[in-house]
């Protein structure tokens, strides 16, 4: 099972959504406080500067959401599963996972659907970057989501089982290993 | 209505059960739209899926909930939370109860930079609850008193739970925040009140005048930190900023002075925090994207509409339907935390709210006052579970001693429902 979560592909698709979520957040912060600069400091008012902001945070946005479902860092009102006995409460988890991968997988055909119908319509003041670009994105983090929700349930069923547990690391863990 | 009706039930159950928020939204709103369409398989229900959750979160406004958490964490871990409890605990020392009421006002200050209750709680708090402890006061006054001043944070503007409710009700940030400053400060009045009354009943302890040199000293310490309130609500007040900005500016203010005035850490701390930062804005990114289509179904299928019209046979009068409406945000809040309540039940409250007359702004403040309440109420009082990591006092115990700073703030929020003109004076005349 360990192998299922943690092997050699898993840990470097986990080192490049940490770069992607650090990466993304600056050039994020440099749009958004190069659009103070260029008013104040420069007195010239970029245009493009709150469009590649906006385009950036959706795009780390929703791998941040798919490094939420890995971490199983939902908000979730628990307290009636907690009381569940551990059998329940697996199965109650797994079903929660298959019916989380089928709407995922609906929210993909959409996604598909929309960056095909919208791989031309150019954002306004980006030049090359597309509404299909976003929506992408969008569809590569949903795959994602769907390949950790997928990845839970195959714990979930090993629990089940009553084989070894095996938990998907802690939220911060990665971070801590990889850049050091 | 009534199949519209089960989707809603539908939706409580789903998140009873313990599904995840964003997800269960999702997928009714997936059953709504095969509803609306022709069925599930209908690729306009996946295409509006795809298209409203992106839509949603294209918004300029929604990048400041990730520069605002970014600016809290890093007030906690740049040292400017410690400095910030030093001056003011420097200034009430001589007052009964002193560590207690610089308890209320160092969140009080926390607040104005940050936007959340758990990153008071968690950072602040465990500084303020060595502090008290440290002097004497007992654990269960001081955690009771460090659970109350960490409802500030999501009150006192800058606020996310505000930014929240702005983008899902179409209001201006910058009024939802000047609107906010008046119940924050009451709140944190009422805070000190009951700290006064307290420390008379116990005869808790005073200190010596600290002298102008020694408060001299520790407001340079604590300058720097002290001016993030007056950039942020300046900036945007005065037009320098938008609310987008001025996060953005509070979040590179906090890393210059931790990375490089105050140096308490270096750039890999900054990368991890960061990384906490967009992980903890997915979190609530998630809820938003799912969330937005649940509320189009819902207005399409004129849920709230109906709702308004099934409650005006009930009551007419505005102040009696807010003051219900107060009722179900307390009994939410006990089963769901404020940012999602606030996702989930604006769509479908505020266009009632509004077949009342009732303001908008007004509105989103009360609705986010009440929930906040729920951070220290059982079961799911978000707050409780950060203190009980901080002071290792249990859960039960952490509920029973917040419960007088609970019926505290109800008593204000009825207090603010009567008299809507203690919140909107100042947008009044500001706007």
């Amino acid at each position: 099972m360990p192998a299922l979560t943690d092997n050699h592909l898993l840990r470097s698709l986990r080192r490049t959504l940490d770069i992607i979520l650090v990466g993304g957040f600056a050039v994020m912060s440099v749009a958004t406080l190069g659009q103070v600069l260029f008013r104040y400091f420069l007195h010239f008012p970029a245009t493009w500067t709150e469009e590649l902001a906006r385009a950036t945070f959706v795009m780390i946005t929703y791998f941040a959401m798919a490094v939420a479902v890995r971490d199983k860092d939902h908000i979730v009102v628990d307290f009636l599963l907690v009381k569940l006995p551990p059998r329940a409460r697996a199965l109650l988890l797994i079903t929660f996972d298959v019916v989380i991968v089928a709407f995922l997988a609906l929210v993909a055909r959409g996604a598909l659907l929309m960056a095909e119908r919208m791989w031309t319509a150019e954002l306004t003041m980006l030049d090359g970057v597309t509404q299909g670009h976003l929506y992408l994105g969008e569809l590569i983090a949903i795959l994602l989501m769907m390949l950790y929700a997928a990845l839970d349930i195959a714990v979930q069923v090993r629990a089940l089982r009553g084989g070894p547990v095996a938990t998907l690391p802690a939220a911060g863990a990665s971070l801590d290993r990889d850049l050091r | 209505m009534i199949i519209y009706g089960c989707l809603v039930i539908g939706l409580i159950a789903l998140i009873m059960i313990g599904m995840p928020v964003g997800f269960g939204a999702g997928l009714i709103s997936a059953i709504g739209g095969a509803l609306i369409f022709d069925g599930i398989a209908d690729p306009r229900v996946a295409a509006m899926l795809a298209r409203v959750s992106l839509d949603k979160i294209d918004n300029f406004l929604l990048l400041s909930i990730p520069f605002f958490l970014l600016a809290g964490r890093l007030m906690n871990t740049g040292g400017i939370t410690e400095r910030l409890f030093g001056f003011v605990s420097v200034v009430v020392r001589p007052l009964k109860g002193g560590v207690a009421h610089a308890n209320v006002l160092a969140s009080m200050l926390f607040a104005g930079m940050s936007g959340s209750a758990t990153a008071d709680a968690a950072g602040l708090g465990a500084i303020e609850m060595k502090a008290m402890t440290s002097q004497g006061y007992k654990k269960e006054f001081s955690a009771g008193v460090t659970a109350a001043s960490s409802l500030l944070g999501p009150i006192i503007p800058p606020s996310i739970a505000l930014v929240a409710y702005a983008v899902q009700a179409e209001q201006s940030v910058a009024q939802l925040f000047i609107a906010a400053i008046v119940p924050g400060f009451l709140m944190a009045a009422a805070d000190m009140a009951y700290v006064s009354y307290k420390a008379h009943k116990h005869n808790f302890p005073s200190g010596p005048f600290a002298g102008l040199r020694e408060i001299w000293a520790s407001f340079r310490r604590a300058a720097l930190a002290i001016a993030t309130p007056g950039i942020i609500m300046g900036g945007i007040y005065f037009g320098i900023f938008t609310p987008t900005e001025a996060a953005a500016v509070a979040a590179l203010y906090a890393v210059i002075l931790g990375l490089f005035i105050y140096r308490e850490f270096n750039l890999r701390d900054l990368a991890r925090e960061i990384r906490g930062t967009m992980i903890d804005t997915g979190v609530i990114m998630l809820i938003i994207a799912f969330t937005s289509a649940f509320g189009d179904i819902m207005i399409r299928a004129q849920i709230p509409m109906e709702l308004a019209a099934m409650l005006t046979e009930l009551t007419s009068d505005p102040t009696v339907l807010l003051l219900l409406m107060v009722v179900f945000w307390l009994v939410v809040g006990c089963f769901m935390a404020q940012t999602p309540a606030i996702l989930i039940l604006t769509p479908i409250l505020l266009p009632i709210a509004e077949q009342y007359e009732i303001d908008p702004i007004f509105f989103g403040i009360i609705m986010t006052m009440t929930l906040t309440l729920g951070l220290l109420t059982p079961p799911v009082g978000m707050v409780l579970y950060v203190l009980v990591r901080v002071t290792g006092i249990p859960f039960e115990r952490l509920a029973v001693i917040s419960l007088p700073y609970v019926f505290l703030t109800t008593a204000l929020i009825l207090l603010l429902v009567l008299f809507p003109g203690l919140v909107l004076f100042p947008v009044r005349l500001l706007f």
